[in-house]
């Protein structure tokens, strides 16, 4: 039962969030997935508490199962959203050597196709759109946002013992 | 009843300590996040073990388990693939937090950013040099590669 109603809980936010994006895609999308998908739980919750089915009976650990169930493949589908939203470089550098064929590419023509892609100016883009960065006189800044989240990664990156990325 | 509702949180509560650890005494990442993932699930297991109640509740418990790694694994992983968190910290780590198109580009050139992704997917053994020239090894990552771009055509409007 529980998996079932999960499963059909899973598609109706996905469905919101497919109608949604078709009709206007939003700016901030991480934060629109956020309520979309937890909107849909409370929701959900919230007409459960109200309308009592003797159909789907379940016990207070099986709502907190479903909650845990629904809410961690939710994180999942909003991680992975980026890829999506967003082809990375990685894939794009797959995707062009594969259109190679088997004879391959060399270095000069990758350098020369993923330039045209320009995904770090892509990327500042999206960051100024998230309210994360802001070009001042010239110069990208951080926001109170972006200040925090440079915070937080440099904090996990000592911790974690993570060298630079990217 | 609860403990197997619980056993989800409480493996990666052990995933991440266990990955904590294990980064602090060996310095690999990749092997402390698999130390984790399998201290997490062992865990998990077990829980469910002494305390089992239908195949159905074992498996979503599992399932719960697998999905919250993945996200502590995705959290992780920002901080070594992801270009944002890459601007922003060096952004960061600037006196006035500010930086021009062109100190950013230099601190983070194009090269590099090519150069990282092709030592990783070489690493992975995606991709492989023959000849003076880079060919695909193995197609595993394609199939994320087909997904992604399915989803995009379904979800992302043309214009």
């Amino acid at each position: 039962m529980i998996l079932l109603l999960t499963s059909l809980l899973l598609l109706l936010s996905f469905t919101l969030h497919l109608i949604w994006w078709r009709k206007k895609m939003p700016i901030q999308t991480t934060k629109i997935l956020l309520c979309v998908f937890f909107g849909m739980l409370i929701l959900s919750i919230t007409i459960y508490c109200s309308v009592h089915t003797s159909w789907i009976a379940l016990s207070f650990s099986e709502i907190m199962r479903f909650i845990l169930l629904y809410s961690s493949c939710a994180f999942v589908y909003i991680i992975l959203y980026s890829a999506i939203e967003q082809q990375s470089p990685t894939l794009a550098i797959l995707h062009y050597i594969d259109s190679r064929g088997i004879h391959g590419c060399d270095g000069k023509s990758l350098v020369h196709y993923l330039s045209t892609l320009e995904e770090v100016k892509q990327r500042l883009f999206r960051m100024e759109q998230g309210e994360w960065i802001i070009l001042m006189q010239g110069n990208w800044c951080l926001t109170k946002k972006g200040r925090y989240i440079a915070y937080l990664f440099e904090c996990a990156a000592v911790f974690f013992r993570l060298g630079k990325g990217g | 009843m609860w403990l197997v509702t619980l056993s989800p949180l409480v493996a990666l509560g052990v995933n991440v300590v266990m990955q904590i650890i294990s980064v602090h005494l060996n310095h690999r990442i990749a092997l402390s996040v698999f130390i984790g993932l399998f201290s997490g699930l062992m865990t998990n297991g077990v829980l469910l073990t002494r305390n089992f109640l239908s195949v159905e509740d074992g498996f979503i418990s599992l399932f719960t388990y697998l999905a919250l790694s993945f996200c502590y694994w995705a959290f992780l992983n920002l901080n070594r693939t992801s270009l944002r968190i890459r601007i922003v910290r060096e952004l960061g780590q600037e006196k006035e937090k500010k930086l021009n198109m062109e100190t950013l580009l230099e601190r983070y050139s194009f090269q590099e950013l090519i150069n990282r992704r092709i030592e990783r997917l070489e690493k992975a053994g995606q991709i492989i040099k023959r000849e003076g020239k880079w060919v695909i090894q193995s197609r595993k990552f394609f199939i994320f590669l087909w997904v992604s771009t399915f989803l995009r055509k379904l979800i992302i409007p043309a214009n």
